[in-house]
């Protein structure tokens, strides 16, 4: 005899079947985002090592990530760049893989760090539909890149605590931030997969003896520090210095690290190491709550007319033109007080000379697609 | 007008039709509306983006559903009958201390774990049938629990849509407590004694004693209890101490959960379990619609629009959007709204001047929490009408002159938070 | 460690959702509810997202 299957026992399985479909294509999609963006090293690059090479525990995992040095072989002071601590935030990415590949320092050594939460480049933040990738013009076609999350995938570390706390201050903050680089300097050795990290970076300064750090960001355009430099008491005097020889050229803005709070580069950085610790932001309309439609557009010409308007009603603290602040611009102030603060540094161990790297202007006029290799 | 603009309506008149017309669960119509913007945003069905948007929910649908297994545990082992009959029996010559006791122990919960669907599912269902008991009709005994959860999603020492706002303006989580208190401790008590304390001024022991079960609690004793104070001793030392080890509001639900099977009564557990996920099922699913319409809102720029119209019309518009929209976005989601909307409003009133800041964030993330009220999703609302077994639009009738009266206080506080700035200390 | 324990608790939620999504009769409103809930536990299981 026949036996029929009752009505909801199969709505249920073809429901299942629907859902392990689902599953099968997001896997596939989702699993894109592990792909990191090809980086060709210029003439510059001596050599390539991994942040484990500093901190053994990073090694295998999702947190390592590679470390270019740009050594001129003449004696000379030494400087960190990092991009990529935000993901989200792609001058700061765009900037040090532009340093990579064009960057011919004539004295010191120049380590860059493009992907400092290697983590974070691997997924996407929810609710803020970004897209995974963003492309840019070169003279050689079209280069794609990553467009990550501000805080590392929560595959590598889950769950997060209802309430973040900086280990080594007590400040409480949301548990978001509990995957938040920039608020878990200094780091610690047996921390969260986050705090390794911090942590890693935090020793190849110490072990480096990097004098000079430059953490790369970008912040919505209505945040209060934006188009600035944010400075360690102890590089306050070479970040003024460094405003006083760009200010002809952008508007910019020097504030000082403030003591109470804690976990940002540019204060435990500058308490814990030797290193003169700065942070830079542009205006990147693609990580605020004001714009309109999300895409790779939006990333590279940093076109939107809402942000226009709220600039307009005198919502934003930066100007904003209808035409945009484009990634070439943000690089271009990003490049353009990198390569100050190594000329306007007098150091014991000696000067630290970037060699000829294009004016604010050239990589406005020309794009940033323009600076980078050509693979072949 | 706007693309983003169309776009948006697009996605809330689907969403309506599919709700109110269609009757289909809020779920699917926030999906239905949520493609319906992708496809006139031109960008087709995003699956990426449709299910990414589900994940700032995945912590959340945890404590929901571990909260839940909780609370059946509870009342299944007879923890909650015994409970009520202790609550009642000691307090009930003095029915507003008995209110406004009630009333902290429904807000517990959502004080220590930010979240007002905890404190309805945990707090709120062990105190409605005591509501009850004491002759409160059914639709202002939800009413009490749902503004009860409210309160204590809202009050420190957890405020997780304050701590959103802070968050997105590098604001440190610090001087919150004092602000939130003045906020949170006056609506509590003039919400529960406006809408209790008629109901239980004349009680009668012997009425009360009928009604309830004695028995449970002489049986199994103090043991009864031991669920219920290990939730709280594991909530309160992983907030207080900072080196506890965190196991997060779910794990420790679900630890109270299992020391709860070996104190009382014996029952199926996987049936119980079950049972509980029933319920919780279509809860999920909501937030998991609320998710993807909010990721497509950003997709295709319908929340630039929102935002950026509110900025428009200036700092008194702002003021009305805070008191006003902030709550309304609670129908989609009140995180949403805290991040969305509280932001930039914070940043506006900050640059407008005159305005102590965590006062400011204080009142805002308040006026966010508010927004759990809100039909159609209403979180809070709608466990607490499931828990009296009555539909929402009962018990949201009685929610809105405490609703009133908390915008009313909010905009006191927000008008003279530079008076109340001592708060902050 | 922590990690573990949650996606257990991820797989244990799944199952409840997965049984009463072929206990529950006749509701497929339900049933796509369920279906939805789900997908997202099980990406977060497999550490897809």
């Amino acid at each position: 005899m026949k036996r029929k299957i009752p009505f909801h026992i199969m709505t249920a399985s073809i429901l299942c079947i629907l859902v392990i479909v689902l599953v099968v294509v997001l896997t596939m999609i989702f699993s894109q985002a592990r792909e990191a963006e090809p980086i060709y090293p210029g003439k510059g690059v001596t050599d390539v090592r991994m942040l484990s090479d500093w901190f053994p525990k990073l090694k295998g995992t999702n947190g390592d990530t590679e470390v270019y040095i740009l050594d001129s072989g003449v004696k000379g002071s030494s400087m960190l760049v990092l991009g990529g601590t935000h993901p989200n935030e792609p001058a700061g990415v765009m900037t040090a893989i532009m340093l990579i590949e064009y960057c011919q320092p004539e004295s010191g050594v120049l380590f860059v760090i493009p992907r400092a939460n290697n983590s974070a480049f691997t997924c996407t933040d929810p609710q803020e539909a970004a897209p995974m990738k963003y492309y840019i013009d070169t003279d050689n076609g079209t280069r794609w890149f990553r467009f990550g999350s501000r805080a590392t995938n929560p595959t590598d570390q889950w769950p997060d605590s209802e309430v973040y706390v900086h280990a080594s201050s007590g400040q409480q903050l949301s548990g978001s931030e509990t995957r938040n680089l920039n608020r878990a300097y200094p780091g610690r050795e047996d921390g969260n997969f986050t705090e390794k990290i911090a942590f890693g970076l935090t020793e190849l300064i110490k072990r480096e003896n990097i004098q000079i750090t430059v953490d790369l960001h970008e912040a919505s355009p209505e945040y209060t520090t934006v188009n600035a430099i944010v400075a360690h008491e102890k590089a306050l005097d070479l970040a003024n210095l460094t405003l006083w020889m760009v200010e002809d050229s952008m508007k910019i803005t020097v504030e000082a690290s403030p003591t109470n709070l804690h976990g940002l580069s540019h204060r435990e950085l500058g308490d814990s190491t030797n290193t003169l610790a700065l942070l830079m932001e542009t205006a990147n309309a693609s990580q605020g709550r004001l714009h309109g439609r999300m895409d790779s557009d939006l990333v590279v010409t940093g076109k939107d007319k809402f942000y226009t308007r709220a600039y307009g009603y005198g919502a934003l603290n930066v100007d904003y033109p209808a035409d945009g602040i484009s990634l070439s611009e943000r690089c271009a102030r990003h490049i353009t007080c990198v390569k100050e603060f190594c000329s306007m540094y007098e150091g014991e161990a000696g000067l630290i000379s970037l060699g000829n790297l294009p004016s604010y202007d050239e990589i406005i006029d020309q794009g940033i697609g323009h600076f980078l290799k050509d693979p072949q | 007008m706007d693309i983003e603009l169309i776009c948006l309506l697009a996605m809330l008149g689907s969403f309506l039709l599919a709700n109110l017309l269609l009757k289909l669960p809020v779920s699917i119509s926030m999906v239905i509306g949520a493609v319906a913007g992708a496809l006139v945003g031109g960008e087709g069905i995003p699956l990426r983006h449709l299910f990414e948007g589900t994940f700032t929910y995945v912590d959340t649908m945890l404590i929901i559903s571990s909260a839940m297994l909780f609370m059946t545990v509870i009342q299944e082992s007879g923890a909650l009958e015994a409970l009520n009959a202790t609550i009642v029996t000691k307090l009930y010559r003095h029915p507003a201390l008995m209110l406004m006791m009630l009333m902290l122990v429904i807000m517990f919960p959502g004080m220590i774990t930010g979240s007002s669907t905890a404190a309805v599912l945990s707090a709120g269902a062990l105190v409605a049938p005591v509501l009850l008991l004491i002759g409160i009709p059914r639709a202002k005994a939800g009413a009490i629990v749902a503004i009860g959860s409210i309160m204590g999603m809202a009050a420190p020492p957890i405020n997780i849509p304050a701590m959103l706002i802070g968050g997105g303006v590098d604001m440190p989580y610090i001087g919150f407590d004092g602000p939130l208190l003045l906020l949170t401790l006056p609506c509590a008590v003039i919400s529960v004694l406006l809408l209790g304390l008629r109901h239980c001024r004349n009680l009668d022991a012997d009425k009360l004693a009928e009604s309830l079960d004695l028995e449970v609690g002489k049986k199994y004793g103090f043991r009864l209890y031991i669920p219920i104070i290990v939730l709280f001793v594991l909530l309160v030392l992983s907030k207080a101490f900072l080196h506890f080890p965190q196991l997060g509001t779910c794990l420790i639900f679900l630890i109270s959960a299992f020391i709860g099977l070996f104190t009382g009564r014996k029952f199926n557990f996987w049936d119980k379990a079950l049972k509980a996920m029933d319920t919780t099922i279509p809860v999920l699913a909501k937030l998991m619609g609320v998710g993807m319409f909010i990721q497509i809102m950003t997709l295709v720029g319908a929340r630039g629009w929102i935002v950026v119209s509110c900025l428009s019309l200036g700092i008194t518009a702002v003021y009305i959007a805070s008191l006003t929209i902030m709550p309304a976005f609670g129908a989609i989601s009140s995180y949403g709204a805290a991040s969305v909307l509280g932001v930039p409003f914070l940043l506006v009133l900050i640059q407008a001047g005159g305005h102590n800041d965590i006062m400011v964030a204080s009142c805002l993330s308040f006026l966010c929490c508010l927004g759990d009220l809100m039909p159609p999703t209403a979180l809070a609302g709608n466990y607490a009408a499931q828990i009296v077994q009555l539909k929402y639009k009962f018990v949201l009738k009685y929610c809105v002159v405490p609703f009133l009266i908390c915008i009313a206080i909010a905009l006191a506080v927000l008008l003279n938070s530079s008076f109340f700035s001592f708060l902050t200390v | 460690m922590l990690m573990y324990v949650y996606l257990a608790i991820v797989a244990f939620i799944l199952l409840l959702v997965v049984v009463n999504m072929f206990r529950k009769r006749k509701n497929i409103f339900y049933q796509i509810d369920a279906a939805l809930v789900m997908v997202t536990l099980i990406l977060r299981l497999l550490l897809v997202k």
